[in-house]
């Protein structure tokens, strides 16, 4: 069962497939489209820039491929932080469009604490529990509440959509995991979460076996 | 808000950890692998890693072994020393690596920092700053604390790193570093009322309470620390270990290590 961490010229890819082979699965890199086809599951990952991204997926001819994956095909699909922000339609971070799979945009953090004059250090960094919403989900199994790893100045702006299995809060509450289909998403690292990612990227892999 | 990270550092050089006092000199205190292993199996809040060779005496990086030891763990990991390119960072975020740390680079090569914002994100980005009291003024300093920058204040440095790229500042007190006579709580202040990013402090912690300190009173984000997790004994002795989440709502009072 094979899970192709997609390379578009970003991401802390050597983790994820370090935490999938951990969690009993079977990961590989792939960045030419033919090599992204054999995929049974994707991952798209975090750490890189949104416009980054975008551009390298489009210049290494990648949209058609994961369209045809993940919209028709419709295998599991797990989106890391960045990997996540990417499925939106558009993000603060970049100019180019996202691939428009999930009904939202991506925003940055508001600067300041609402009713507090102490400013929000910005990226959020570091450790914070996660709240199960509409049922948790699948991937969310065993994990409410449970601490993960956060790196990042943007996030998905509705945390009230239906497709949010999870929020976080960090100046405001906003969507940390989602769930809709046969698509995924983490806002956090899980592949760095120690306990918690394990057991996330467990869930992950049972999805994809079924 | 966030609950205030407390991180290992490993100093690497020539492929071993050591530890320094002042960033000199090295004793050896064993693998890295194995180290980095152990840290995460704590579950570390994260871990950094600074190869002193490679920024000091440009000694290679050690892209192998940085793989090497990203594979054995499952905690955030930020690595710094000697990466002058986008490629170099490229390679080390690819084997695994959340963070870079870029100290002597924000100084000769300030473009460095926006350039792999542009391509990373700037939350990939740790932007260095040693530093070395001189009488009542503190000096920037480079290649792995030997050489000081004139007329670069700290605050200022930190200021202008952020405007290049870095999404975090990380405070390293050249001269507490080994000392084991607490944080420069002035500078890290001065840094961290500065920024609005959030700051590391490192160098100089002997005991829990200086973690707690150089949070409350220095204001930084995240307290690292080499010997206060690598030794205990008054012999000593190698003993890998962290302190149990003292800053968790609530506090962990009990004082006990993991």
């Amino acid at each position: 069962m094979k899970s192709v961490v997609v390379d578009y010229g970003v991401g802390n890819l050597g983790a994820i497939v370090n935490m999938i082979r951990r969690a009993g699965g079977d990961a590989i890199i792939a960045r030419a489209p033919e090599e992204i086809a054999k995929a049974q599951s994707l991952v798209l990952p975090g750490v890189g820039r949104f416009d980054a991204a975008r551009q390298a997926m489009a210049d290494w001819g990648q949209e058609s491929v994961l369209r045809h994956l993940v919209t028709e095909q419709r295998i599991p699909t797990l989106g890391i932080c960045l990997g996540l922000q990417l499925m939106a339609e558009s993000s603060q971070e970049g100019a180019l469009s996202g691939l428009g799979w999930l009904t939202d945009s991506t925003i940055r953090f508001p600067t300041g604490i609402p009713n507090s004059n102490q400013p929000l250090r910005l990226p959020h960094i570091g450790w914070n529990p996660i709240r199960a919403t509409h049922g948790g989900g699948r991937l969310m199994a065993g994990l409410d509440q449970a601490r993960f790893y956060f790196l990042h100045s943007y996030h998905l702006a509705d945390a009230t959509a239906a497709h949010v299995t999870a929020t976080c809060d960090y100046g405001h509450v906003f969507p940390a995991v989602i769930e809709r289909g046969n698509l995924f998403g983490t806002q956090f690292h899980p592949e760095k979460s120690h306990d918690a990612g394990l057991r996330l990227f467990r869930n992950f892999l049972a999805v994809s076996h079924d | 808000m966030i609950e205030p990270r407390i991180i290992p550092v490993l100093l690497l050089s020539d492929g071993r950890v050591v530890k320094t006092a002042g960033f000199r000199p090295w004793h050896y205190v064993g693998d890295p692998v194995n180290a980095v292993s152990q840290f995460s199996d704590m579950g570390a809040d994260e871990i950094l890693i600074l190869d002193i060779g490679a920024g000091r005496d440009r000694t290679p990086i050690p892209f192998s072994l940085l793989a090497d030891m990203a594979e054995e763990t499952s905690v955030p990991l930020a690595y710094g020393g000697g990466l002058r390119t986008l490629e170099d960072v490229s390679a080390v975020i690819r084997s695994g690596f959340e963070k870079v740390v870029l100290t002597s680079a924000a100084v000769s090569n300030p473009d460095l920092l926006s350039t792999v914002a542009a391509i990373f994100g700037n939350q990939c980005v740790i932007g260095g700053l040693d530093v070395r009291r001189q009488g009542e003024t503190h000096m920037v300093c480079i290649d792995g604390g030997t050489k000081p920058v004139k007329d670069l204040d700290p605050a200022q440095h930190a200021q202008a790193m952020v405007e290049r790229g870095a999404g975090e500042i990380l405070v390293h007190s050249i001269d507490r570093e080994g000392s084991g006579t607490g944080y420069d709580i002035e500078v890290t202040r001065a840094v961290s009322a500065a920024v609005s990013v959030p700051v590391i402090a490192c160098g100089g912690a002997a005991c829990v309470d200086d973690l707690r300190r150089v949070v409350h009173e220095g204001g930084a984000s995240a307290a690292a620390a080499g010997s206060l997790f690598v030794f205990r004994s008054h012999t000593q002795g190698v003993n890998l270990h962290l302190p149990g989440r003292i800053f968790a709502p609530g506090g962990d009072s009990t004082g006990g290590w993991r």
